[in-house]
């Protein structure tokens, strides 16, 4: 009886091996795994695990705020210190929460930095995030590849993502130059408040209040907006935003630092409403790390 | 751990590999089973699996008792004891809050002190028609109560069909635990191919037609007839695909356990008539609600003649609405079907089966029979999909308007051809295959090659084409 | 009538409910056995067995029956008190 089970398994473990090599093969290929509905975070993800970065000092999350406007290179001349930027577009003050839930325990940071805007507090979380963050750590770190079976993407849909992939080509700290396309620039102005700022205060909170936990240095940096696009209500609105915020920080013992400052960043600085140039980028980020000077040890 | 799930590839596995090499003995295989259902059940939510012992442990008593006594009233009071935890439970955890809520409705008072905060035990729906259907059978002698409470167990929560069916009857359970399993390949292997094609029926059939559908459904007011015409037909494939896909993976999983389980479907699309349907249509439920619902009441009501018979099924589908969940569509769903028994039984034809053909093309009679009961049938599963009886009737009010012709446009992003191809291989190979347990039995072909050929495609299409956006199974909620 | 003549006789019964002229019966029979023979058709067939007998069964009988022969089993009694 024995050798029949054993046959029947040898049978069986063929045909996974059936199914298990196309994958392989994507794979190899750099057809990478849909995880998230986000195909620049799966990207940035797998990016990071080929690195197998041990212990990050100094780690950037966020949306593009953080993503296209802090700049890698004078991050680590200046600092000196072990640096990565894990930010990804789109992302909300919930899914930058859960996520850094699953990045605290794989890279040990000492400081957090999140550079943010309104609209990181405007739209509701990606719950599709919960696939990479309540992911084992050891797939996460070393075996990305179940993933093609964690979340069973046909593979027309693996080859078509990667196809249709906004091309961006990431620094070798996980940034991103922005790319100044006039056409990009929609002068969209985000609806703020909306139903789900409240919630994403609650985020931010709860964010705050595990770094505290865990003795990490939260260090939350509002970014600049376009001035000729705001009216006089809009600008109640986010200064009141800019309070909301400061509190919740300095609260749980984070450093609140503010950079919306319009006799700076002026218009031609910015590529859109929200997203600074990357001339913007260059003069931000050396006002962020001469503010940071006095805070990173 | 859904069956879908990495998690569950790996506890089968584990299992599968124990079970079979370390645990040899009936004694050890029995236990392993309960002790691993347990793991099972125990990974959704503990403390209902304790609600899931509790249970089985009271039933497995009052069977005994019910078995030793001879007197009467004892066994009656028995019975009506179990009745009552079995009904009471799913009454508390699954239709309390409906019915607080409706009485608040009509009696005109605000129900929200008297709601329960409790959600839904997974497959309380299930077990606890196991439970029942064993003490009813004890009751009616139709089965000597076991003295094995591991084997009572295992039959309760035994884990391919405890979340959702099929609904053993436990006399042919009980006696296949009696004796050690031997492991025998070819049952194991019908066992794999039977998951294959569980498998592509819902990650490829019900997984695509899902996008389209949640789709219709969300946007009917704006949709012409015609797409309302599409999205009830894609409508009722996804049921069968989700249901049966997932019936199949239990049954298949039973099978490389050395079990047989109850056969939930066969072919119900093939139906002639709607008794021929719903015979076919998760049969396991059907059948319990006709041995222990529809007989009994059909006894009583039998000096009435077809009157009776009548009554005796509209309140018996009444019920099997109602036991898909609280709310006022499940109970619409059950009325209609019950009211399309009307004609048959009046013309007396409910005994007869209508003569089906054996070769590769149906007969015309017959695939007019079976056109004109898929469209009843669809009918009433948008009443099913709906969310209130308003917006199932307003959806149909729209579908059967003139603009039914008007072609179908549903969205530029969905797959619709793939849909569409998924949808054909499944009625190929079921029609082809309508005489076997299930399409991928492939005993006609001599040619191993030729079968692993077969098998292989079908699993390449489902890696090909899956839908990637919805992973839940529709019966859960149930 | 002996048991052999009531069996015939449901035999007959069958037949004719259940549109079948290939059903054979015996004591030993189970619905499992038979084609259409269900749990839905298996009340229609109790009626039509009392039709034919002149005879009537209380529901605590046909709902235990496990097999023909427990069938010709409450006939008979009822035939012969």
């Amino acid at each position: 009886m024995k050798r029949s089970v054993k046959k029947f398994i040898l049978q069986t473990g063929l045909l996974l091996a059936g199914i298990v090599i196309p994958f392989w093969v994507l794979f190899k290929l750099d057809y990478l795994p849909v995880i998230t509905s986000s195909s620049m975070f799966d990207t940035k993800m797998m990016i990071a695990q080929k690195k197998q970065m041990g212990q990050i000092d100094l780690l950037a999350v966020g949306s593009s705020m953080t993503f296209y406007q802090l700049n890698s290179q004078l991050m680590v001349n200046t600092f000196h210190r072990s640096y990565y930027n894990l930010a990804s577009w789109g992302l909300q003050m919930g899914d930058i929460k859960l996520l850094l839930g699953a990045f605290i325990p794989q890279y040990r940071p000492h400081y957090v930095i999140i550079c943010s805007s309104v609209g990181d507090f405007s739209r509701s979380p990606n719950a599709s995030y919960h696939n990479f963050a309540d992911a084992p750590l050891f797939m996460r770190r070393h075996m990305p590849e179940l993933f093609y079976f964690k979340n069973f993407s046909s593979i027309r849909h693996i080859i078509r993502t990667k196809k249709d992939a906004y091309p961006i080509v990431f620094d070798a700290w996980g940034g991103a130059q922005i790319k100044v396309d006039p056409r990009n620039d929609l002068h969209i102005k985000l609806p703020f408040p909306t139903v789900y700022t409240p919630a994403a205060y609650r985020s931010l909170d709860s964010l705050a209040g595990m770094l505290a936990l865990n003795n990490i240095k939260l260090i939350f940096i509002e970014t600049p907006i376009r001035q000729s696009e705001i009216d006089a209500a809009t600008k109640q609105h986010y200064q009141q935003h800019f309070a909301r915020c400061s509190d919740i920080v300095t609260r749980h013992s984070g450093t609140y630092l503010n950079y919306y400052n319009p006799s700076v960043f002026t218009d031609s600085l910015f590529a859109d409403n929200y997203h600074l140039n990357h001339k913007g980028a260059t003069i931000f980020s050396a006002m962020v790390v001469r503010g940071l000077k006095g805070i990173v040890r | 751990m859904l069956f879908t799930s990495l998690t569950f590839l790996a506890f089968f596995t584990v299992f599968f590999i124990c079970y079979w090499l370390i645990f040899t003995t009936v004694r050890a295989q029995n236990l392993f089973l309960l002790i691993s259902s347990c793991i099972f059940y125990g990974w959704f939510s503990w403390p209902f699996l304790l609600l899931l012992l509790g249970s089985s442990a009271f039933n497995y008593w009052l069977g005994i008792g019910i078995g030793h006594t001879k007197d009467e009233k004892r066994r009656r009071l028995l019975l009506w004891i179990g009745l009552f935890q079995g009904i009471g439970c799913l009454f508390i955890f699954k239709y309390y809050n409906f019915f607080a809520q409706s009485a608040g409705a009509t009696f005109h008072f605000r129900p929200d002190a008297f709601l329960l905060h409790v959600i839904l035990p997974l497959g309380i729906s299930f077990y606890t028609f196991r439970t029942l259907s064993y003490i009813l059978d004890i009751y009616n002698e139709k089965l000597a109560p076991t003295n094995n409470w591991v084997s009572f167990f295992t039959y309760v929560s035994f884990f391919p069909c405890l979340i959702s069916g099929p609904i053993d009857k436990p006399g042919a359970f009980l006696l296949q635990l009696k004796n050690a399993r031997r492991f025998n390949g070819e049952q194991a292997a019908d066992g794999l191919h039977q998951i294959i094609w569980g498998l592509f029926k819902k990650l490829v059939v019900a997984d695509n037609c899902a996008l389209l559908t949640q789709n219709v459904f969300d946007h009917y007011k704006t949709m012409p007839a015609g797409s309302l015409l599409f999205g009830a037909f894609l409508a009722i494939i996804q049921l069968y695909a989700d249901f049966s896909g997932y019936s199949d993976m239990a049954i298949g999983l039973s099978k490389m356990i050395g079990l047989e389980v109850t056969r939930n479907f066969n072919y119900p699309f093939f139906a002639q008539n709607i008794a021929d349907y719903w015979r076919r249509w998760h049969i396991s439920l059907t059948a319990w609600f006709t041995e222990y619902v529809f007989m009994p009441l059909a006894g009583r009501f039998r000096n009435y003649g077809k009157g009776g018979l009548i009554g005796a099924i509209i309140i018996d589908f009444a019920i099997i609405g109602i036991w898909h969940g609280a709310n006022f569509t499940f109970l619409l769903f059950g009325l209609l079907n019950g009211c399309y028994y009307i004609p048959l039984i009046l013309r007396g034809k409910l005994n007869k089966k209508p003569p089906t053909s054996k070769g590769l093309l149906p007969g015309f009679r017959e695939l007019v029979n079976m056109a004109g009961t898929f469209l009843l049938v669809m009918l009433t599963v948008v009443v099913f999909r709906a969310d209130s009886v308003t917006q199932a009737l307003d959806y149909l009010r729209r579908l059967l308007s003139p603009t039914i012709l008007s072609g179908f446009w549903i969205s530029e992003h969905a797959n619709i051809y793939i849909t569409l191809a998924g949808i054909f291989v499944l009625f190929a190979f079921e029609w082809v295959q309508r005489d076997k347990a299930h399409p991928l039995q492939l005993d006609r072909i001599s040619g191993a090659p030729l079968r692993a050929a077969i098998y292989y495609s079908i699993i390449l299409f489902t890696l090909l084409c899956c839908a990637s956006a919805t992973n839940e199974f529709i019966y859960f909620k149930f | 009538m002996d048991q052999n003549e009531i069996l015939a006789t449901i035999t007959d019964v069958f037949r004719d409910a259940l549109d079948d002229e290939k059903i054979i019966l015996a004591r030993e029979t189970t619905a499992a056995d038979v084609d259409n023979w269900d749990s839905l058709t298996h009340f229609q067939l109790v009626v039509a067995v009392e039709r034919k007998f002149s005879i009537r069964f209380n529901s605590q009988e046909f709902l235990r029956w496990k097999n023909v022969g427990e069938m010709v089993d409450s006939i008979s009694a009822k035939l012969n008190p």
